[in-house]
């Protein structure tokens, strides 16, 4: 008789966290897609405040709004397109341990991201982006689900 | 002999006793792996819990603490309510209440003013080699802080330019007070102060103090520009065919495509309006009411100083670097206040 009760098999049915994480990709790549195209068009204007604290144009226009030549937007951009793969029911099921902590990690690299363009818009900019402030909340929303989810994740082989 | 034969004898019976007590009977020992299993996996789940909370916990404290001294840290600005313009050689750091409002100006305010039906009060040219600072294109401007036509031109400048990058350590001071044109006009100093942009680079040099004392060198290049396309500052002859007025200052240079030398005419009613001190009782309240009246040029105060021009000046500065910036960001070059002086500015015939 065995006494080995076996390793916990990865889920058919996307869980509870996987749907959320899903969503908090898809919203946060749709809000990314319209700063991308505010950025570099001039077919669709940027809707917000431009009153004091609340200045988004002052914002998405400062010199903190370009890293390393990539405009802020795109490099947003690009970590949700990745995030949103790596949340696909298909990929979060895979038993690989390689899979999550690339996500684990890229959650960890955007939540520090996010926390330097906060330094910027309140110490340098003098100012807040609300739709940069809702990517920024989604960031922090799939940082959580992540790093909650990583025990549960973290059991899985390589 | 008879050792070995005891030892497989009845010496080996209490062993196989005592491992059966240990290790108990199948079902038992299924039992106790599992409740240990269990009992490890709750320890194992109770420190990944910690880890968790000690994650998200760090995050938000660190966004907590930028946020309350953020908060907190504004509540020592000085008030506006201080006097404190000196000769120019040291003037102190503008106030929030004169910087924020001049470079947050709401870009609905840009394109109800537009260029308020002026004419082009830049030149444009041609044929010159573009000016740059490495990659990015260069906009130069010298000035004097004793200068009333430089006093309002910078505020038109500064809320420009905030909207392709930004200032720090801006300065406060007024123009001269034995200036008959206009004296003790409120306005910024350049003097060491930075600008930083992703789209361009821009250089201002303040040549001289309130008082008319040498304040920063002006350097070499910066010099030939001024004399290429202002004129000689020492024969008063102003530089054909860029300059059709007189040599002058501020003298402002966009990437070698659009100059200009001294302010325009449509500045005249905030000449009037300024010179004397401006609307407040100090130079930091003046600053702040006319940094306010920018913002919002709807008020009476605002209409008084004359504010719709400083900001349709703001626009034609704001084309400009549009001009030589590859129009970028679009949502400032792209806008109708800007389009307008745009507008103007593809109609002029270049010179050069």
């Amino acid at each position: 008789m065995s006494l080995d009760v076996g390793e916990p098999e990865a889920p058919t049915r996307p869980s509870a966290r996987n749907w959320a994480l899903l969503g908090c990709c898809g919203a946060g790549l749709g809000v990314s897609i319209y700063l991308t195209l505010t950025h570099y068009t001039k077919v669709v204007a940027l809707v917000c405040s431009n009153n004091g604290a609340i200045n988004c144009e002052k914002v998405t226009t400062s010199p903190q709004s370009v890293v390393f030549g990539i405009p802020v937007a795109v490099l947003g951009l690009l970590f949700f397109v990745s995030m949103l793969v790596l949340a696909l029911p298909r990929v979060y099921q895979r038993p690989e341990l390689s899979i999550a902590r690339l996500r684990l990690a890229s959650s960890v690299v955007g939540i520090g991201f996010v926390l330097y363009l906060l330094y910027c818009e309140l110490f340098i900019i003098h100012a807040i982006c609300l739709w940069c402030s809702s990517v920024h909340i989604l960031t922090f929303i799939i940082f959580c689900l992540v790093v909650s989810g990583w025990p549960e994740v973290s059991r899985y082989d390589e | 002999m008879a050792k070995t034969k005891s030892n497989r004898g009845p010496a080996s019976r209490p062993q196989a006793a005592s491992s059966a007590r240990r290790l108990g009977s199948p079902a038992q020992q299924v039992s106790q792996s599992a409740g240990a299993r269990r009992r490890r996996s709750a320890a194992t789940k109770r420190r990944s819990n910690r880890t968790t909370f000690s994650a998200i916990g760090i995050v938000i404290v660190i966004a907590a603490v930028f946020v309350v001294i953020a908060v907190t840290g504004g509540s020592k600005t000085p008030t506006p309510s201080a006097n404190v313009v000196t000769s120019g050689q040291d003037p102190v750091l503008a106030a929030p209440q004169m910087v924020d409002p001049v470079t947050s100006i709401p870009l609905s305010v840009y394109n109800a003013v537009g260029v308020y039906s002026q004419t082009l009060p830049q030149t444009v040219i041609k044929g010159q080699t573009p000016l740059k600072s490495g990659t990015l294109p260069r906009a130069v401007y010298v000035g004097a802080e004793y200068c009333p036509y430089c006093a309002m031109t910078r505020w038109s400048l500064i809320a420009a330019f905030s909207r392709f990058g930004t200032f720090s350590k801006l300065k406060m001071t007024s123009s001269s007070s034995t200036d008959a044109a206009g004296p003790n006009i409120p306005t910024f100093s350049f003097l060491r102060s930075t600008y930083s942009s992703p789209y361009l680079v821009f250089t201002p040099y303040e040549s001289l103090d309130r008082n008319q004392n040498a304040l920063q060198t002006v350097p070499a290049d910066v010099g030939a520009l001024y004399t290429k396309y202002d004129g000689n500052q020492q024969t008063g002859v102003a530089a054909a065919p860029f300059n059709p007025t007189g040599v002058g200052i501020p003298f402002l240079d966009f990437g070698n495509v659009v100059v200009s030398s001294g302010a325009p005419g449509f500045l005249d009613p905030v000449l009037a309006a300024l010179a004397g001190g401006g609307p407040g009782s100090t130079t930091a309240a003046a600053s702040a009411i006319i940094a306010s009246s920018m913002h919002n040029p709807s008020t009476a105060e605002a209409s008084a100083i004359g504010a719709k021009y400083l900001i349709a000046f703001a626009n034609y500065f704001s084309a400009d670097i549009c001009t030589i910036d590859g129009s970028k960001p679009a949502s400032v070059c792209g806008s109708s206040g800007v389009k307008a002086a745009l507008a103007q500015i593809k109609a002029a015939k270049p010179v050069g």
